[in-house]
């Protein structure tokens, strides 16, 4: 791991228990099997927990404003479409503040790999209800007794029908089927959205009493249910009882920067 | 005795206002006039009073004129809707299938739809007849007009050129024969102006241009009026020149992602307008505390919210200066006219690339649409200065931030062989990797306050029209200048001692000139296009200085020098 991460970073600012370290193995151990040239990497990240990741790479890496990563990512893949562009970062940020950009970018299928480490809330903080937050769930601020009154987006489903081209979703203790996803949706030539469903024992796992983080990982690895290839609407996520696992969306589509090279050989007549 | 006569083409959203100005200019453009023409519409797509005002004189015009020569209406609203700024013996010609009865001398009712379709075969052609209308009554000599037509629509072909002319000359004749009444100018021995200037612009155009000509390479826009217009302009020759063109979901992707195109290397703009801004100043802070450049062009228009959509005002002048948390050096520039928008859009990329920091163009509706013919510009001698450049090659040890002497980090961009770009919108140390340490904190601040004295440097000073020591200053910024500089004139004509302190570099603000002026003159009268006198504030905070009298204009509508001349002397300039 030495060779991809900052070892004069650690330790760690994360909490003992948390998801975030595995998945920025998962990304360091898919560059390791694609065999990327780190000066052509480009890893984004927005705000939050998971939006600290980039900091952690030996890449280039530049850590944006809340919500922005996808929108500063397209600004770079299309100006460079040499370089190998990653964002990594958490559920609130890109599908609330962020969510905007990401239906977008989508829609545009830029090919820019999206890694979403989904524990379910904003942790950094201190646990408020975020757009992934299931039904009657306690946080800070949607506290008990009654808990959350907004339904979670299911980010399967958001990301495959607003047109990503490439769509998998994997929890934190399946590291190596979400490795090879990831590695896939770098080399995929198109919009890839990978979704790594993680545990937050310290603030979303305290709330509702879902124990320590071995315990919430435990129960990951009970309740995911692998189901490669089932269309992305059956996908289901339901925290207590299943969240199904596997890649839903490996699709066909010309690429933004693809056709915008077309375009420009074509004014010039080639 | 010049010449200075005012068209005005009225009438609803829709009806091809435009066209008919357009071909104006040009028919005066080409015989070697100066031209000036503002657009006045609606927030509206059909319907409405629309019109399009155009002055045309055989000496530069810089702004327009309250009194109107030739009225050209295409409803009934646009009949009576300019009727008191016709100058005796004016004229309004109106097609006679408009029903209007309240007859004067002024009016004109000629089968202008009528014989575009008979003469012409198509009704499209309402324009020529309206144009050769508008050159009967001023005894226009024809075949002049004629054979800029041919030029005009060159492009188009035989087909439509010989038909067009054909309607106008019918109609000529017809007005010749049929218009009973008298009008302010004759034109019978015309035999062309002095002008050179050939290029007709707007502002929008100009700023355009200015991109082009500094090889921009990124524009990430969200359509708002009244800027669209230049990030179409872009947009239409971005295959063909290789530019990255991006129409985004918001105008806080279009900052970022801008943002993102200038950290991969490409010179990168935004276009908008003060909503569009407001979302973008997320995106303005990050530019700074990553020290990306990027320029950012707001087309101003009333506010708040959504204010007056096709309207202009000068009023996000400390909104800008002073947008986002925090405290770092940025760069205004507001031009006063198309010419100096093109010019201070190339100065725009390369300040910011220079000091890598964001610099943003404050223009307005008014500058965005009106339309001037300026000399050709000679693009070939500019050069472009991308700044503080990292030498190519391996460096293991590069530092995107590193500390030197000016504050100025030499800059590489990611997929640069041999070393790895790291940058963060958290304050960060040299290398771009987070820090919360205090050294480390201070250090960046003060990498940032380094660079506002060399910027004021860099940054031009205030001009000044009339003589140093007049009695009165006009403090004037931006798009007002045209109008209060033909006040001055007018003025100063009329023997009073009269100077106008101009700032188109308006932000940080250079001091030393101002301060001289403002010692001499007896007294200073700032004139804006807003409520609050934003600038005569910016001057007071920067400087302690007061200014005696404040002038505002905040409907929405351009200044004219008769406006200005007439609040003057409310305020006892004479």
């Amino acid at each position: 791991m030495q060779k991809y991460i900052r070892t004069d970073r650690l330790p760690w600012i994360y909490c003992p228990g948390c998801s975030i370290g595995i998945a920025t193995q998962m990304v360091a151990h898919a560059i390791e099997d694609l065999g990327l040239d780190f000066h052509k990497v480009v890893i984004i990240s927005g705000i939050g927990c998971s939006g600290r990741t980039s900091g952690y790479f030996k890449t280039g890496t530049y850590h944006t404003t809340h919500g922005r990563a996808i929108a500063f990512a397209e600004g770079v893949k299309i100006a460079n479409p040499e370089l190998e562009v990653i964002v990594i970062s958490g559920d609130g940020d890109l599908a609330a503040i962020g969510g905007n950009h990401l239906i977008h970018a989508c829609r545009r299928n830029i090919d820019i790999t999206v890694v979403c480490i989904n524990n379910l809330n904003y942790g950094m903080t201190g646990g408020q209800f975020g757009p992934t937050t299931e039904h009657e769930r306690y946080s800070q601020t949607s506290p008990p007794p009654f808990g959350n009154v907004e339904h979670p987006f299911n980010l399967v489903q958001l990301a495959a029908s607003s047109g990503a081209t490439f769509v998998a979703r994997w929890t934190a203790v399946q590291a190596r089927r979400a490795t090879k996803s990831i590695a896939k949706g770098i080399k995929k030539k198109g919009f890839s959205f990978i979704e790594i469903v993680g545990a937050c024992p310290t603030a979303y796992g305290r709330m509702n009493r879902l124990g320590d983080g071995l315990a919430m990982h435990k129960h990951l690895l009970e309740v995911a249910d692998i189901q490669n290839g089932l269309p992305p609407h059956e996908a289901e996520f339901d925290y207590e009882r299943r969240i199904v696992c596997g890649e839903f969306v490996n699709i066909e589509k010309p690429e933004y920067t693809e056709v915008l090279r077309q375009m420009h050989l074509k004014a010039h007549g080639q | 005795m010049t010449m200075d006569i005012t068209f005005n083409v009225g009438g609803a959203a829709g009806q091809g206002i435009d066209k008919i100005g357009d071909l104006l200019t040009q028919i005066f453009v080409k015989a070697g006039f100066y031209t000036f023409t503002i657009k006045d519409f609606e927030s509206r797509i059909r319907g409405g009073y629309n019109f399009t005002q155009i002055r045309v004189s055989d000496i530069p015009v810089y702004a327009s004129n309250d009194e109107i020569d030739v009225i050209v209406a295409l409803t009934r609203a646009a009949i009576v809707g300019k009727r008191d700024q016709l100058v005796e013996n004016g004229v309004i010609i109106f097609d006679d299938s408009i029903d209007f009865t309240e007859l004067e001398q002024c009016h004109l009712p000629l089968p202008l739809e009528k014989t575009a379709k008979e003469v012409g075969g198509d009704t499209r052609m309402t324009n020529s007849a309206a144009l050769g209308a508008v050159l009967s009554v001023l005894k226009y000599p024809f075949e002049m007009a004629s054979e800029a037509l041919e030029a005009i629509f060159q492009k188009k072909g035989e087909k439509v050129i010989q038909p067009n002319i054909k309607v106008a000359r019918a109609i000529y004749d017809i007005a010749r024969d049929h218009f009973q009444g008298e009008c302010s100018h004759d034109l019978s021995t015309l035999r062309g102006g002095p002008s050179e200037d050939k290029l007709v612009l707007s502002g929008n155009r100009a700023i355009a241009f200015g991109a082009l000509a500094a090889n921009v390479k990124w524009i990430s826009s969200y359509p708002m009026s009244p800027s669209t217009s230049a990030f179409q302009d872009i947009v239409s020759v971005a295959h063909t020149l290789r530019i990255g063109a991006f129409q985004t979901e918001d105008e806080l992707a279009s900052l970022t992602m801008a943002i993102g195109a200038s950290f991969a290397g490409a010179r990168s703009m935004v276009t908008t307008s003060g909503g569009g801004f407001s979302l973008m100043v997320e995106g303005l802070g990050l530019a700074a505390m990553t020290e990306t450049p990027v320029v950012i062009y707001n087309a101003q228009r009333p506010g708040p919210a959504t204010g007056l959509p096709t309207r202009t005002e000068q009023s996000d002048l400390l909104f800008m200066a002073h947008a986002s948390q925090g405290e770092f050096p940025r760069i205004l520039l507001a031009p006063k006219d198309p010419l100096e928008g093109f010019n201070i859009t190339v100065r725009a990329f390369d300040l910011a690339e220079k000091f890598q920091v964001p610099v943003m163009i404050l223009g307005d509706q008014y500058f965005a649409d009106s339309v001037m013919n300026i000399p050709r510009i000679d693009v070939t001698g500019i050069k472009i200065d991308r700044g503080k450049l990292a030498p190519r090659g391996s460096d293991r040890e590069y530092k995107r931030f590193q500390l030197t002497e000016d504050g100025i980090s030499p800059r590489a961009f990611p997929g640069d062989v041999g070393k790895i770009v790291v940058a963060a919108g958290n304050t960060h140390r040299e290398d771009g990797h987070i820090s919360e340490d205090p050294n480390v904190r201070n250090e960046m601040v003060e990498k940032f306050m380094k660079k506002t004295p060399q910027i004021l440097d860099a940054l031009n000073p205030p001009t000044l029209e009339g003589p140093p020591d007049a009695e009165t200053t006009l403090l004037t910024w931006g798009t007002v200048w045209g109008p209060v500089f033909e006040a001055v004139n007018i003025l100063a004509a009329d023997g009073v001692s009269i100077n106008q302190l101009h700032f188109s570099d308006v932000f940080p603000l250079k001091t030393e000139r101002l301060m001289a002026i403002f010692a001499q003159a007896k007294r200073v009268i700032s004139i804006e296009q807003n409520a609050t006198s934003q600038f005569a504030r910016l001057v007071r905070m920067e400087t302690g200085l007061n200014v005696d009298k404040m002038i505002n204009k905040y409907d929405g509508r351009p200044m004219t020098a008769g406006w200005v001349i007439t609040r003057l002397k409310e305020v006892g300039v004479q």
